[in-house]
């Protein structure tokens, strides 16, 4: 039996066969360690308290990273170093034959150096920059020089938009796609693309990781997951980091000099990025759930958009909110126009999307799950309740980040609207307007 | 048998909820249902009457899964344990269809006192999904006393 498939894996000891497990120098570590009379959980990395953890017969286990499987003190994990393993390389590995401007090729060529040099590295452009494709180039060459590599995102739906575009760029070359939502079988290939969930489950893996989206949920605030990207990536390996919207943390790292970042404001395409146009609500929320009635000015937007016969999305604040809301918006569409709601826990989530790529539905009705990662070429947006505290200044400019992404329509509609002026609608409408106004800068240099 | 349950197991909430305490093992989340599931018993069948006999898992169950799902959601009362999983059965009885568990021989053995005479019997169980596991507690404990024998779950 061959044991590539536990290469830089960290796994339960119960769950490797006898046979690989004797005839392969695997090295055993306890689940769960007990320290300074807390519960330290070898997986994720996290203390709790014992009370949290307790079993009976004074074993424990860990809470934090349970979705995976429970680590406990019943257990062993066991780990196999990666072995001088070579990966076959086919004849052609970059099989993208698309050009990027001389400002990606600029990043693209930053990017490269920093792998070369294995540093920690932050890729910081605008949404709609063409940050996968800039990956491509120097993924390439780390292919053709034996590297495993992962790209991983806290976001699954990034995930399922990302693999297709790699399998797309890299078709010879070994990959997997690994999240909680798949049935896939794990297997040894030298491009994993993966939720950073699945992380917890490598140690010691990869050459090269990517996280795409880095400042998004559940990432940008658990310690768990920044730690088994730490563990998954090699002694000597080069953590490259994507972001439309740098998070409050690598922000000040940035201005620490303590990491190395390459900036692009501008779109793939060179247009400037849609701005926010606000509207004013009066309770919005009360009017749909009591009075069941659309505000007008949304309404007059709506039927724009229907005539248009382009797509649009329309954001609220909580999943509760979707059925009202959907129902007031077919009153006041013709029946013909189809639309669907989509949330996190949605089983059908993955097929509403789907229906909306395909252009069997004219909108989505969604929350901040769509926010970003996902590419719809021609559409138009509206947030409703803009200001409710749900959305951060990066979910917001996320949001209108979705219009105007492709090159046949590179403008569209993005409205907000609001009960208040507050501070974090104010900083993201800013921060679109500063970012639009750095790319013309760039364009004005050449 | 006399069986009662306090929930619907038919429905997303509990499903979820045992998905996470008895199948994923977080043993922590026994304090969701503990006082209320405790209570209940203590206030239907007062201890004074009533023998409390858990239905025990297996060793190897007690090897992985680390507790006993039953004893878990039970706090403050004294739990006789006359039953044992016997050794051969090493299926575990969610991982079974109803069929297969309809064919089934006697899964427990019985360790407890030769006669129980002072007190009627209450079995406890997590989830009554045919009857089944009940059915061989019971057969096996009628053998030892002429009491009344009825059984309560969390959910059915």
């Amino acid at each position: 039996m061959l044991a590539t498939k536990y290469y830089g894996r960290l796994v339960l000891k119960s769950d490797v066969p006898k046979e690989i497990l004797d005839n392969n120098p695997f090295e055993e570590m306890e689940a769960i360690c007990i320290k300074n009379g807390k519960i330290l959980c070898n997986r994720c990395g996290q203390i709790t308290n014992k009370n949290q953890g307790y079993l009976p017969n004074n074993n424990y286990y860990c809470p934090k990273c349970i979705i995976l499987g429970r680590m406990s003190t019943l257990q062993k994990l066991v780990y196999l170093p990666n072995m001088k393993e070579k990966f076959t390389l086919p004849n052609e590995v970059l099989t993208w034959k698309g050009n990027l401007s001389k400002y990606q090729q600029k990043c693209s060529q930053e990017l490269q150096t920093a792998i070369e040099k294995r540093q920690r590295f932050l890729l910081w452009a605008v949404t709609g920059a063409g940050k996968t494709e800039m990956l491509f180039k120097p993924l390439e060459r780390g292919i053709k020089a034996g590297l495993r590599i992962a790209i991983a995102s806290p976001r699954v739906d990034v995930c399922n938009e990302l693999f297709p575009r790699i399998d797309a760029a890299f078709k010879h070359v070994s990959k997997i796609l690994l999240h909680g939502r798949t049935d896939v079988k794990y297997e040894y290939t030298q491009i994993v693309v993966c939720t950073t969930h699945q992380l917890l489950n490598f140690k010691a893996a990869f050459d090269i990781l990517i996280i795409d989206e880095v400042d998004s949920f559940p990432y940008v605030n658990d310690n768990g997951l920044k730690f088994a990207a730490q563990k998954a990536i090699k002694d000597n390996g080069a953590l490259i980091y994507l972001t439309a919207t740098p998070s409050h943390e690598l922000s000040q790292q940035i201005k620490r000099n303590q990491l190395i970042t390459s900036y692009l404001p501008l779109r793939f395409h060179q247009n400037p990025l849609p701005e926010i146009k606000l509207l004013f609500s009066n309770n919005w929320w009360q009017e749909i759930s009591e009075k069941k009635q659309l505000n007008r000015k949304v309404i007059k937007i709506l039927k724009q958009w229907v005539q248009s016969e382009n797509q649009f999305l329309i954001f609220v604040p909580h999943v509760s909110m979707l059925e009202a809301v959907f129902q007031v918006i077919q009153e006041n569409l013709p029946a013909n126009i189809k639309g669907q709601t989509v949330h996190a826990q949605d089983p059908l989530r993955i097929e509403k999307v789907q229906m909306m790529r395909d252009k069997e539905i004219r909108y989505l009705i969604t929350t901040t799950i769509l926010e970003r990662g996902v590419t719809f070429p021609k559409i138009d947006l509206i947030v409703l309740g803009a200001d409710n505290e749900v959305f951060s200044i990066s979910s917001l400019v996320q949001i209108a980040g979705r219009v105007g992404r492709s090159l046949d329509r590179p403008k569209g509609d993005v409205y907000f609207m609001c009960d208040n002026y507050t501070k974090t609608v104010h900083k993201a409408k800013q921060q679109i307007i500063f970012l639009n106004r750095k790319a013309k800068k760039m364009l004005a240099n050449e | 048998m006399h069986n009662r349950a306090i929930f619907v197991y038919q429905n997303e909430a509990m499903k979820d909820y045992f998905q996470k305490y008895k199948f994923m093992g977080d043993y922590y989340m026994r304090n969701v249902w503990q006082a209320k599931f405790s209570q209940y018993i203590r206030k239907n069948y007062p201890p004074k009457k009533w023998r409390y006999i858990p239905i025990p898992v297996s060793q190897a169950t007690m090897q992985t899964r680390g507790f006993n799902q039953v004893e878990g959601l039970i706090k403050g009362l004294k739990l006789d344990h006359d039953l044992i999983v016997a050794q051969q059965s090493k299926q575990v009885q969610s991982q079974k269809n109803r069929k297969q568990r309809m064919e089934n021989h006697q899964i427990f053995e019985y360790v407890g006192p030769k006669i129980i005479n002072q007190k009627n019997i209450l079995l406890i169980d997590d989830i009554y999904t045919t009857g089944r596991t009940l059915y061989f507690a019971q057969e096996l404990v009628q053998k030892h006393t002429v009491k009344e024998i009825k059984s309560v779950t969390l959910a059915r």
